[in-house]
């Protein structure tokens, strides 16, 4: 995946939960946009998900120190965070996302100098399949997000949402299928 | 239909999970669908679903302002990592003070002062009342003593009269009679002493008859 083997996430956590800040830092650089992007689009609010990636970090270094290196990995133990914040601010705020699934515009940064119809087509794009994603069950979401967005491999998503790596093929097959029929029946109107 | 859905769905499912596998171990999207040619309209639609998913998660970057403020923020944040907590008990193992340790201790000391500095002041003045109060009885208490001290002495002399033991010896038997008219010379000093307290008494309560003035009142 993302995970950046030659600064060793494992060898830097070591070092953070050390105190060292350095360490901490190329952390951060290497897990905040992961980490954003899977927090965008679970919430699909830009000013949500900054909040929440927030938090993220501050909760990872408030509790570096408990850290267990032995089983679980940096980027793990980075993503369950996030998912465990997530959880939380539903539960506390139940309007994360919108009830129809379209309210809120897919914000993205833009590519180098679109043009005008290249954006609006993008954008339209962009909102169907993120209305499709909101249509999935909240594991499959998870999974696609993780899987394909944030590109992890199943070893890597299985700790983060407790499944097997079988269980996850399962759910990423059947998520996949949801999707090009959702996206199908959308095409076909 | 419903069910011939749901069997054409678990189909589909299970060739995109064997398809999804060659993509892991590394083929390219072309040679799968040579792979499963009854299945390539819907493995190629996938294809590009997943094509465009992985498009948007790579074009969504969050700002360099927003990543730079969280850090900041984040750097604000004081932890207690192990180091520094491991830092801090060693401190409190050597007996150096603490912030924390400091703070307590003034914070006791402060209080203590509260209660006693005012119990000071009181005992303070109630000393100089007492001292103040003694001087004014003082010439009163020291005519008492003198005149006790008078009978203190009369009294150690009466104790001290020891009559010596008969021994048939002439110059004993004259010495025993110097001695016992000694004796009667010092019991009549004492009566005179005696008449000198009576006096002194008399006169005494004369005088607070004269200065009692019961209309005072």
């Amino acid at each position: 995946m993302a995970e950046d083997r030659d600064a060793n996430p494992k060898e830097l956590m070591k070092l953070a939960k050390s105190g060292d800040n350095q360490a901490f830092g190329k952390l951060y650089e290497l897990y905040f946009t992961p980490v954003f992007k899977y927090v965008y689009f679970r919430v699909k609010d830009s000013a949500d998900a900054e909040d929440i990636t927030q938090t993220v970090f501050l909760k990872v270094f408030r509790s570096i120190s408990n850290f267990k290196d032995q089983n679980v990995a940096p980027l793990s133990y980075f993503f369950t965070i996030a998912r465990n914040t997530i959880i939380d601010g539903w539960r506390t705020k139940k309007e994360f996302t919108v009830a129809n699934g379209e309210a809120n515009v897919f914000e993205q940064i833009p590519d180098t100098d679109p043009s005008p119809l290249q954006t609006a087509e993008k954008n339209e794009t962009g909102k169907i399949m993120q209305a499709a994603i909101q249509k999935l069950t909240d594991d499959q979401k998870e999974v696609i997000i993780l899987k394909f967005i944030n590109g992890l491999s199943n070893k890597e998503i299985s700790p983060i949402v407790g499944k097997s790596e079988e269980a996850i093929r399962q759910i990423q097959c059947r998520a996949l299928v949801s999707l090009r029929n959702i996206l199908k029946s959308h095409n076909d109107i | 239909m419903n069910e011939n859905n749901q069997n054409q769905n678990q189909k589909v499912e299970a060739v995109l999970s064997e398809a999804l596998g060659h993509l892991e171990s590394g083929k390219t999207p072309a040679e799968v669908l040579i792979l499963y040619p009854e299945h390539a309209t819907i493995l190629q639609e996938v294809f590009s679903t997943l094509n465009f998913l992985k498009k948007e998660g790579e074009s969504l970057v969050p700002s360099k302002e927003f990543f730079n403020k969280t850090i900041y923020n984040v750097s604000l944040e004081d932890t207690v990592t192990e180091a520094q907590d491991s830092r801090y008990i060693r401190k409190e193992v050597e007996g150096r003070p603490s912030e924390v340790n400091i703070i307590t201790k003034t914070h006791e000391i402060m209080s203590k002062l509260k209660i006693i500095i005012p119990v000071g002041i009181v005992a303070v003045l109630a000393l100089m009342f007492v001292r103040s109060d003694v001087r004014t009885n003082l010439p009163t208490l020291s005519n008492g003593n003198e005149e006790q001290k008078n009978l203190q002495t009369t009294s150690d002399t009466e104790s001290q009269i020891n009559l010596p033991a008969a021994t048939g010896d002439v110059d004993d038997a004259v010495d025993a009679l110097f001695l016992a008219s000694s004796n009667e010379a010092s019991l009549l000093n004492d009566e005179t002493n005696d008449a000198a307290y009576l006096t002194a008494d008399s006169q005494a309560i004369s005088d607070f008859g004269q200065s009692y003035d019961a209309n005072s009142f």
